[in-house]
């Protein structure tokens, strides 16, 4: 019987997407519908004494212009996003200090940073309502501001919300083995400081909310570009006050999420609020600019680590405090500041472990997870650490990561630390040495070697550099599925897991034709729609394949086995003679005795020609939810082979190489492509992008002349190698992929660029690693050697 | 951002003073003015249409002259906004005799903020070194008694 998961089955949306055909929020036209467009904050910091809106009131096509004095009393501010808060044997842990501080749906009698929303106004169209937001005249009293993490810490800094006392939001510690005890046994001990700079997601898309109520029912149907339809919707429900049954949220085709689009903004509950209050469907497209400033950004540590080793290499202890920037609020609990403490060791055996993590506020957009989700940092700062110990003892750094991996031989290794979901965090399988030799031999390391020799001779700059990841991939609570069949045979897939990108039409179908036996043209994948099913959590943290292939996986062999039972009633057998294949239940020893799937769904049908057995419901449907012990942990290698211009400080990369764990594939292609993307992302962590404040808070990179990122031109195709170690966590045994690509790249090539001015020694340890970045490094090298000279 | 420049005129020094502190020549040679109109408390009113980058609008402000002597010295605060942001600046102008005429010397510290800051950041230096040079040049034109050389705006200066 042929099997479909871990085939190239083409992908189900592209047809649409390819075509124009899709269907995006900005693509949704009702009759009747306003619009929206949204005065947002030009200063950091700033007391609003006044807001004028008489002029754009009354400008003609305006309906209204709403301020946060409108919205009270009837939309609740936001708390805290309860979805992100931890399980208590895990705050018990880590007794971490955490202050509430969520973003006003709008600014009231202050703005906190630039591009925060202060007044929306509802027009015929988009034109008026622009033209109606130079109408209104907000009396700002500017404030002073702080941008600086550091600065922000300080006891005479500036606090930007009172009520919190200071700016720190949030404070935790995790502790492994005897942190001293290892420092006094070093041989030698290194320190250093390693920043990831803030940058932004960039989806495709930028967000947009659509909103129509229908008073005669009171019915809410909401159209967002978001990750978490389900979200939206109970959100909505509580701020709003509204039965949630008469919530309708639809994600129609989303461009593009990378994390910045998972949690619910004040636009997806102030839209629909809005088209409840006037009656009509309300419109809401956000532009780029906007996007730049407000859409949540993400990043941002800086980490002071402190590492101790022995001559040979042997990492014994590692000390950090971090610092994440979170801007101006943070309603994520610790969310990537946690990520990051729990995967700072990657796939290394380091027995003693101390990292304090510090969220503080400063007036900046507030800061989210993206792609990676605090996991980029880490990795940054380890295999910078991997490097730079290599670096001290004139080491190879293949030789340092093979001396410090966590061996199979110690799986399942228990790394002495929670997850965020509150398991302990154990990584279940793997082999990290096969798989860097591996990436190693496809990079062919040795000839490698020898020819940068030769090519420096020529004054010709190259490097090879690596980093590890580990990935806790398909977090909880749970995800669903609904499977049916209906009166022709199609079978039709409900799923709670929204796609913006991920081929959940393709993927899950391919799990769900292999349960029936049929091709997965007969089966129709539908998500990012609450109605679907009762509950969903949504598409965030590479956990689409393993929580939503799992639901369906679950949902398709429970309804096989219902469908089986009728089967038998049918042809008056038992189950056990039983086999379902091509669309059909036949007779195992007698083919050609057999029902198809079609007369099966219609033998469900209740009534007097229904064929379920007694005791059973009627119906051919089947719904099902998983809901993972805990996180399953993909890992991978990336390797990358730069050039540096010396004269000039560009990096150009002549090779990428991959090579990863994400447990059973479905569709090698899709992997291949999420592993593409996510590098792309990656490199332009490495190499382009930063989010850019000026000292007064005022957003300087808004537009992409300023705010740079990578094209097709500075990709390079992904060589990659797989390998298959299954989850234990999963009845498939799937791990999740789509974030690993991004995590890798910044180490990757700093190392790469590192070891190709190895001569040099400088050493990189902030990002982007833009041309005038890495002249001022190789200026300052040069100089100091002339001085040792 | 803090830029600096000087501008050299074939007219007194006296005569620059009085140029630069001219109502009736400012509303002329400032770039894009539109409306100044002295107040009681000394203060100007100003209403200013400028283009930077793709960054069109309407600017309405205040300037005001301080720490002055005469025909030496004196700051000149701006301050405006409108819907492509705000900006405020603090000017320094120091005035000396020269042969065959007088010089200016400037530094002047801005502060940009919203949709200019985001959009046209980069070329605010640039555009600032335009308008600054046109404003030296016009004053010069709307003297009449001028003459012969033209102010330098090469020499403008920007970090």
């Amino acid at each position: 019987m042929k099997q479909f998961v871990g085939q190239n089955v083409k992908r189900k949306e592209d047809y649409r997407l390819l075509t124009g055909s899709g269907r995006f929020v900005a693509d949704i036209r009702i009759e009747n519908m306003v619009e929206a467009a949204i005065l947002r904050s030009p200063y950091a910091h700033a007391r609003i004494k006044n807001i004028d809106l008489s002029e754009a009131k009354h400008y003609k096509g305006v309906l209204d212009v709403i301020v946060a004095a409108d919205l009270k009393g009837n939309v609740k501010p936001f708390t805290e996003f309860v979805e992100f808060t931890f399980p208590p044997q895990l705050e018990a842990d880590i007794k971490p200090t955490i202050k509430k501080n969520p973003e006003p749906m709008l600014a009231e009698d202050k703005v906190t940073f630039v591009g925060q929303a202060v007044a929306i106004v509802l027009a015929e169209d988009r034109y008026v309502a622009e033209d109606a937001l130079a109408l209104i005249k907000v009396d700002y009293e500017p404030l002073p501001v702080v941008t600086d993490p550091y600065e922000t810490i300080k006891e005479d800094a500036l606090v930007i919300h009172p009520e919190l006392g200071n700016n720190i939001q949030s404070h935790f510690e995790v502790k492994v083995g005897d942190i001293d005890h290892a420092f006094r046994q070093a041989n030698h001990i290194l320190k250093t400081r390693i920043k990831t700079p803030r940058v932004s997601g960039n989806p495709l898309e930028t967000r947009g909310v659509i909103a129509e109520y229908q008073e005669r029912n009171q019915q809410l149907e909401v159209w967002s570009s978001t990750q978490v339809p389900f979200m939206v919707r109970s959100y909505l429900s509580k701020l709003v006050g509204l039965v949630e049954g008469n919530i309708r949220v639809v994600a129609p085709d989303v461009g593009g999420g990378f994390g910045p689009k998972c949690a619910v903004y004040p636009e997806e509950i102030i839209i629909p609020y809005l088209a409840m209050k006037y009656k009509r469907p309300v419109k809401w497209i956000e532009d780029r600019l906007e996007h730049m400033q407000s859409t949540r950004h993400s990043r941002d540590q800086v980490h002071d680590v402190e590492v101790a080793f022995r001559n040979d290499g042997t990492i014994i202890g590692l000390k950090d405090q971090f610092l994440l920037d979170n801007g101006a609020h943070n309603s994520f609990a610790l969310c990537c500041a946690y990520n990051s403490a729990a995967h700072l060791r990657g796939m290394y055996h380091i027995p003693n472990y101390e990292i304090t993590g510090r969220i503080v506020l400063t007036n900046k957009t507030p800061n989210v997870p993206y792609r990676g989700a605090g996991r980029p940092e880490a990795v940054y700062v380890m295999d910078r650490i991997i490097y730079m110990v290599a670096d001290k003892l004139n080491l190879d750094p293949v030789e340092v990561s093979m001396r410090n991996f966590v061996r199979p031989e110690q799986m399942p290794y228990e790394t002495g630390i929670f997850y965020r979901d509150g398991a302990n965090m154990v990584l279940e399988n793997g082999d990290y040495v096969k798989s860097l030799q591996q990436a190693m031999k496809i990079a062919g390391y040795e000839e490698f070697r020898q020819h940068q020799e030769e090519a420096r001779k020529n004054n010709k700059y190259i490097g090879i550099g690596f980093s590890s990841y580990i990935e806790g991939t398909g977090i909880g609570p749970f995800e669903g599925a609904a499977v049916k069949v209906d009166t022709t045979g199609h079978i039709l897939v409900g799923v709670g897991s929204s796609p913006h990108g991920q081929s959940h039409e393709t993927t899950l179908s391919q799990i769900c034709a292999d349960v029936f036996g049929v091709n997965p043209e007969q089966v129709s994948v539908r998500a990012g729609d609450t109605s679907l099913l009762p509950y969903g959590v949504g598409t965030f943290a590479s956990r689409g394949a393993v929580t939503a292939g799992s639901a369906v996986h679950g949902a398709s062999k429970q309804l096989k086995e219902k469908f089986l039972l009728i089967a038998g009633q049918m042809l008056g057998v038992s189950i056990n003679d039983l086999e379902m294949y091509g669309g059909k239940v036949s007779l195992k020893n007698s083919p050609s005795k057999f029902v198809t799937l079609q007369e099966i769904a219609q033998a469900a049908k209740p009534g007097p020609r229904c064929k379920v057995p007694i005791g059973i419901e009627p119906g051919a449907s089947a719904t099902y939810y998983f809901v993972p012990p805990t996180v399953t942990f993909s890992s991978g290698f990336h390797v990358a082979v730069v050039e540096v211009d010396k004269e000039t400080g560009f990096v150009g990369i002549l090779r990428y190489i991959v090579v990863h764990d994400c447990g059973r594939v479905i569709n090698p292609k899709i992997v291949d492509g999420q592993i593409q993307g996510g590098v792309a992302q990656g490199i332009g962590g490495a190499l382009y992008e930063e989010i850019i404040y000026d000292k007064n808070g005022q957003l300087v990179t808004g537009t992409y002349m300023d705010y740079l990122i990578p094209t097709a031109m500075e990709v390079p195709e992904v060589e990659m190698g797989h390998q298959e170690y299954l989850s234990p966590h999963n009845p498939m045994g799937i791990k999740g992929v789509g974030e690993g690509g991004a995590i890798s790249p910044p180490a990757a090539i700093a190392n790469a660029v590192c070891d190709a001015m190895r001569p040099l020694k400088i050493e990189i340890n902030s990002l982007p690693i833009s041309p005038n970045k890495l002249r001022s490094l190789i200026e300052e090298a040069e100089s100091a050697e002339s001085v040792l000279n | 951002m803090n830029l600096e420049g000087e501008a050299k005129f074939s007219m007194e020094v006296n005569q620059l003073w009085d140029s630069l502190l001219d109502e009736e020549i400012l509303k002329k040679v400032i770039p894009g003015c539109h409306e100044l109109i002295l107040n009681e408390n000394g203060e100007y009113d100003v209403v200013l249409k400028l283009g930077v980058a793709a960054v069109k609008g309407e600017y309405v402000g205040k300037v005001k002259i301080e720490g002055v002597d005469k025909p030496n010295y004196y700051i000149l605060h701006a301050s405006g906004s409108g819907s492509p942001g705000h900006v405020v600046a603090k000017m320094h102008c120091r005035l000396f005799e020269m042969e065959g005429g007088s010089r200016l010397e400037w530094n002047c510290d801005a502060e940009i903020g919203g949709t200019i800051a985001s959009v046209g950041n980069r070329v605010l230096g640039g555009v600032a070194k335009f308008l600054a040079g046109k404003f030296f040049k016009d004053i010069q034109k709307a003297v009449k008694s001028a003459s012969l050389e033209t102010p330098i705006d090469s020499a403008i200066k920007i970090d």
